[in-house]
């Protein structure tokens, strides 16, 4: 479904993107973990479309999107959630979604509004879907990103640390939402920090460092991997398979 | 799948449609039984309500502080002495106006698109005086010291003004309705989601670029039709007058004074604007005094407007554009 050859990306004299190769399969998910400063999260911008790559060639279903707008190729399937959760603000929930029903999945009047209201049931919003986004808790506003996400009816669908910053007992609940999507044949690109919680739901798992792959296989074989113990797991070895 | 229903109108809204309606066709009515005075003064209101609309529309919806939409007022007025030049019916004019003003517009955008924030703001003040600039280098409309629309006498004193009155009330309704169908449209809600968060709007498929020149062509259309109207009520075309910078000044008063962002200010910042113009004008350069006291008190004490003040940041809307949701489970809690 996602397949990317070569992407590069410089800010000034660093590559902050290697030559990163990746192929994600429709009903798959891949993890990206690596140390801060790896490049995962200008991956996930150059995947989507928010930066321009240097080189390289990214193909969405076999369509290349390489010089597509951000909301180009949100359109043609390509739903991102951010980091440090970016909502409307002064629109409520329920608008926030519709926003990606509109514009990403190109649907229009009430079925809009219906697979808007989906994608709040989906991320257990709906009774929030009067409250304006900007009153969200952080829960909240992470679920906010992934129902949005959702609403573009993404065939891929990249997830930057949406785990980040909530606790173990909120986790299950987003991971199964992951799940959800997966099973229903979407591809997943999914940066995380939390090991376990990837481990849990991968079915790849690829490791960047400085820019570059470092190891890409099942979440097993590159966490045994010496190089990537060394660069990024280091003292954490012991807890990822909480 | 679920049984919630969205709802996007209002107790409210039902209501200001059963007044707007019968208000609209009131007006409509007025130069047969008010006196021409009456209708002389409501079509200078009415300008300054679709000038102040339009303002909203760029900055209050679209994100675009623009001090430049006096050039587009002054091409509309100049539209119309165009059109009176080579004996075109002047009131032909004003749709002509918001056409030319429009597609003026559309290029100028590629120019100023290029720039943010204050430099947008500052860019556009430049565009402005560029057309001032162009216009008065033309002899044939006058120059520097403009020209008269003369095509207007050939109308009985009574039937012209109540024409223009007309043509005034059209543009209110046209501009007011008009924003709020844009608002309720995809387009508004692209345009909202782009005024809070445009990264993430463009990550959501929206078009940002395209979403605001469609608002940027508009909202100079607007003005345009301003211009015709308020040159037709003058029937003189002075450069310095229409292309003035005053204009952007008071329609950032009317639309920061009654509301930022929603439908309902403008108006209500137009007419305030408009009734402080009256009242104190036999008072010179107090007026001024006044609206900058206005404008101070404003900031420090409404600063959602008149609109949000009288609503008390409650979510009243006379002309709701957003979503509400109603879900069973709601009726229980």
């Amino acid at each position: 479904m996602l397949t990317v050859r070569g992407l590069t990306r410089s800010f000034g004299a660093v590559r902050v993107v290697d030559a990163v190769d990746l192929d994600v399969a429709e009903g798959s998910v891949l993890g990206i973990v690596g140390p801060n400063g790896a490049g995962k999260t200008t991956l996930l911008n150059l995947l989507d479309g928010v930066l321009r790559a240097d080189a390289g060639r990214i193909e969405l279903g076999g369509q290349d999107v390489t010089s597509a707008s951000a909301a180009a190729r949100c359109r043609a399937g390509m739903g991102r959630t951010y980091q440090t959760p970016r909502p409307f603000s002064g629109m409520t929930v329920f608008e926030n979604v519709l926003v990606g029903a509109v514009h990403g999945a190109r649907r229009r009047g009430g079925d809009a509004q219906r697979a808007a209201y989906e994608s709040l049931e989906r991320t257990a919003l709906a009774a929030q879907a009067n409250t304006l986004a900007g009153d969200l808790r952080l829960l909240d506003r992470k679920r906010l990103e992934l129902a949005r996400a959702l609403a573009c009816r993404p065939r891929v669908l990249l997830l930057d640390e949406i785990g980040g910053g909530l606790t173990d007992a909120e986790l299950p609940e987003l991971i199964g939402v992951v799940r959800e999507v997966r099973a229903a044949g979407t591809a997943v690109v999914w940066i995380e920090h939390i090991v376990h919680a990837l481990a849990e739901v991968v079915d790849r798992m690829l490791c960047l460092a400085s820019g570059a792959v470092l190891a890409v296989g099942t979440p097993g074989a590159v966490l045994a991997d010496p190089t990537v113990r060394e660069v990024y797991l280091g003292s954490q070895v012991e807890g990822w398979e909480r | 799948m679920t049984d919630a229903h969205i709802v996007r109108h209002t107790r409210t809204s039902r209501v200001a449609t059963g007044v707007v309606v019968p208000l609209v066709v009131v007006l409509a009515a007025l130069p047969y039984y008010a006196p021409g005075s009456v209708t002389r003064l409501l079509v200078d209101l009415f300008a300054l309500v679709v000038l102040a609309s339009m303002w909203n529309l760029l900055a209050g919806y679209g994100g675009m502080i623009s001090v430049g939409q006096q050039g587009f007022l002054g091409i509309g007025a100049y539209t119309v002495l165009v059109a009176d030049l080579v004996g075109l019916d002047p009131f032909l004019a004003v749709p002509i106006a918001a056409l030319v003003a429009g597609l003026v517009a559309l290029p100028t955008s590629f120019l100023v698109f290029r720039l943010y924030g204050g430099y947008f703001a500052i860019g556009t003040w430049v565009v402005a005086e560029v057309f001032r600039l162009l216009t008065v280098e033309v002899g044939a409309v006058g120059g520097g010291s403009g020209a008269s629309v003369t095509g207007l006498s050939a109308y009985a004193p009574a039937l012209r003004g109540a024409v223009i009155y007309w043509c005034a009330l059209a543009a209110l309704v046209a501009a007011v309705g008009g924003v709020f169908l844009l608002m309720r449209s995809r387009l508004g809600l692209a345009l909202t989601a782009i005024r809070d968060e445009p990264t993430a709007a463009d990550s959501l498929g929206v078009e940002v670029r395209s979403a605001k020149r469609i608002v940027f062509v508009l909202a100079a259309a607007g003005c345009g039709v301003a211009g015709a109207i308020i040159v037709l009520d003058s029937l003189r075309v002075q450069p310095d007058s229409v292309y003035g910078v005053q204009w952007s000044a008071f329609m950032i008063f009317m639309v920061v004074i009654g509301g930022l962002g929603t439908i309902e200010g403008p108006v209500i910042g137009a007419i305030v604007f408009f009734a402080l113009q009256q009242l104190l004008s036999p008072f010179g350069s107090w007026y001024l005094v006044v609206l900058g006291a206005v404008a101070v008190l404003a900031a420090l004490f409404a600063r959602r407007g008149l609109f949000g003040l009288l609503t008390r940041g409650g979510d009243v809307r006379l002309f709701p554009t957003g979503y509400r949701v109603r879900a069973p489970t709601e009726a229980s809690t």
